[in-house]
């Protein structure tokens, strides 16, 4: 395809980009429903 | 009870008391976190469904460009990100000044939200951009007015960003970061209208109010990315909405009660 490292350098990064966009909330979402379990142990 | 008396039109009044009942809902944070995670998961599939739909339409069905042949295929992730990074800003803007004025604490929290996706989709749209000018122009970037006007727009997400972390209370950093939003508006109608306004190497909108000039084989594939971008957004909101609820509120009965239930 022409112009083909074009198209999948920009495709690429911008799956990267929204990638880490959606992925960085579920993992801090997860540390802090565990930080909260603990602390909640830690307190009963 | 006839059916007629059962499919009656819901009137007028009882409409906006929905959707008053709706905003009302929409201040309580745990009413809001559990909506939120119902929500989530059919946003996910419909960004799902309609990205894998929209690059088969764009990649496959679309014929190529007879100007640019194929590179024009950058358009499908490069528009809709522009068109994101300019919308979320807007967005950010509307609630950060509704929560200033208001001082509705949810308002304050989806602002917040809103801006790492929006830098994330304004960076999508300057990296996109610039590999789609090398074959195009030639260069991967000049300083024209629409491409200088996006990256301030970065920056202005970045500002909100680093204001918002900056304090230790995070709703007198919130107060702060949406005062910037507010004033950052601005910036949109300068990057809208730059192409207009000043002689650049941009090209002017192809698509506006009064209707297209792209073909509708090459313009669905568009639409339906613009969509899907959209329910990225929206999950990704509502994502990092209730962490920061479940973050600021961590000591109250609600957080308690729904972390022993673990869910989601």
């Amino acid at each position: 395809m022409e112009h083909a490292f074009y198209i999948w350098c920009a495709y690429g990064a911008c799956a990267v980009i929204l990638a880490w966009t959606s992925i960085a909330p579920i993992i801090r979402h997860r540390r802090v429903v565990r930080e909260q379990q603990e602390s909640t142990k830690a307190g009963s | 009870m006839t059916p007629e008396s059962v499919h009656k039109p819901t009137s007028r009044p009882a409409r906006t008391n929905a959707v008053m009942l709706f905003f009302h809902h929409m201040g309580s944070p745990p009413w809001f976190y559990a909506f939120a995670g119902r929500c989530i998961p059919v946003l996910w599939v419909l960004f799902g469904v309609l990205t894998v739909t929209g690059l088969y339409l764009g990649f496959f069905k679309a014929p190529a460009d007879y100007l640019q042949g194929e590179s024009f295929r950058i358009m499908y992730i490069h528009v809709p990100s522009a068109w994101m990074s300019m919308m979320i800003y807007a967005g950010m803007a509307v609630m950060g000044f509704i929560a200033l004025v208001w001082r509705i604490r949810m308002m304050e929290i989806l602002a917040m939200c809103s801006a790492p996706v929006g830098a994330a989709f304004t960076l999508a749209a300057l990296i996109s951009g610039s590999l789609w000018g090398k074959p195009t122009w030639g260069t991967y970037w000049v300083w024209d007015a629409r491409l200088t006007s996006e990256l301030v727009l970065l920056f202005l997400y970045f500002g909100v960003m680093s204001l918002h972390s900056a304090y230790d209370d995070p709703r007198k950093g919130a107060k702060a970061a949406c005062l910037l939003a507010v004033v950052g508006l601005v910036n949109l109608p300068i990057i809208h209208y730059s192409v207009k306004w000043w002689n650049t190497l941009h090209q002017d909108a192809s698509i506006g109010l009064s209707g297209s000039s792209i073909h509708p084989s090459m313009l669905w594939p568009l639409l339906i990315m613009a969509i899907a971008t959209k329910c990225f957004y929206l999950a990704n909101l509502l994502t990092r909405a209730r962490v920061m609820l479940l973050e600021q509120d961590s000591r109250k009965a609600w957080v308690r009660e729904e972390v022993a239930g673990v869910r989601g």
